[in-house]
């Protein structure tokens, strides 16, 4: 189990450090939207944007997971579902960023 | 050394998803990786479009620029979704590519980044001057 074949060049270390800088990422981005919509009071997006903060918050956490997963098997496992919970992630802070643009535009 | 070819299909079988790992052959796990280290950093420049968004609306709420800025700051966001879901899907079709043993699909998504990000400056400028001469 210890002899991952693509272990020189430290690609389990890199890949699992993308993975931490991407979720950190994705943690930080909706915090000026959640300032935003509690001074606007629109507070179904403020829940929603903590929500979606601490989903990324989670993922940290997972990362950690994947170091593991990395490490240990020769055959890496599939970063299909983490990847996916990225995209839902920044689409659903984009959309409520949209939303908010278009609640400033009108008023 | 029947032992860990038994595994790496044990493996195999259960990743998801299944319509793209039940086909090809395992490639070299470095591949692998590094396509899902560019996926990410396409994640990232995704993440940044939105947070360039999101900055513009959370300034233009102050209201101390003029209105539009929102609208610039919501077509940041809307890239940044689009690109999101381009980088899922240009993992995908990578790895397809890997297993099935075909060349690698070009990224077309660097160009369309590309220009996207020189139309949003252009507008961006144009209506700056527009807002300027209005003075």
């Amino acid at each position: 189990m210890t002899g991952f074949p693509g272990r020189e060049g430290l690609q389990p270390e890199r890949t699992a450090l993308a993975w931490q800088r991407t979720a950190i990422t994705a943690t930080v981005v909706m915090v000026p939207l959640i300032v935003v919509s509690a001074r606007l009071g629109f507070w179904l997006m403020t829940v929603l944007e903590c929500a979606a903060t601490m989903t990324a918050a989670v993922l940290v956490v997972a990362v950690h997971r994947r170091f593991a997963q990395l490490r240990d098997q020769d055959i890496p496992d599939s970063p299909f579902v983490p990847m996916a919970g990225v995209a839902v992630v920044t689409a659903l802070a984009a959309v409520i960023g949209l939303v908010t643009a278009l609640v400033l535009f009108r008023s | 050394m029947g032992e860990p070819y038994r595994m790496e299909r044990q493996v195999s079988d259960q990743r998801r998803p299944e319509s793209l790992y039940g086909q090809g052959d395992e490639p070299d796990p470095r591949f692998s990786l590094a396509n899902e280290r560019t996926a990410l950093a396409w994640m990232r420049t995704a993440l940044a479009l939105v947070a360039a968004g999101v900055a513009i609306i959370s300034i233009s709420s102050l209201g101390v620029v003029p209105r539009w800025t929102a609208l610039i700051g919501a077509a940041s966001c809307l890239g940044g979704a689009l690109l999101a879901w381009r980088a899922v899907a240009g993992w995908e079709r990578v790895e397809r590519a890997l297993r099935m043993k075909e060349p690698l699909p070009s990224p077309r998504a660097l160009a369309m980044l590309a220009g996207g990000v020189v139309v949003l400056a252009a507008v961006m400028v144009l209506l700056s001057v527009a807002e300027l001469l209005r003075r």
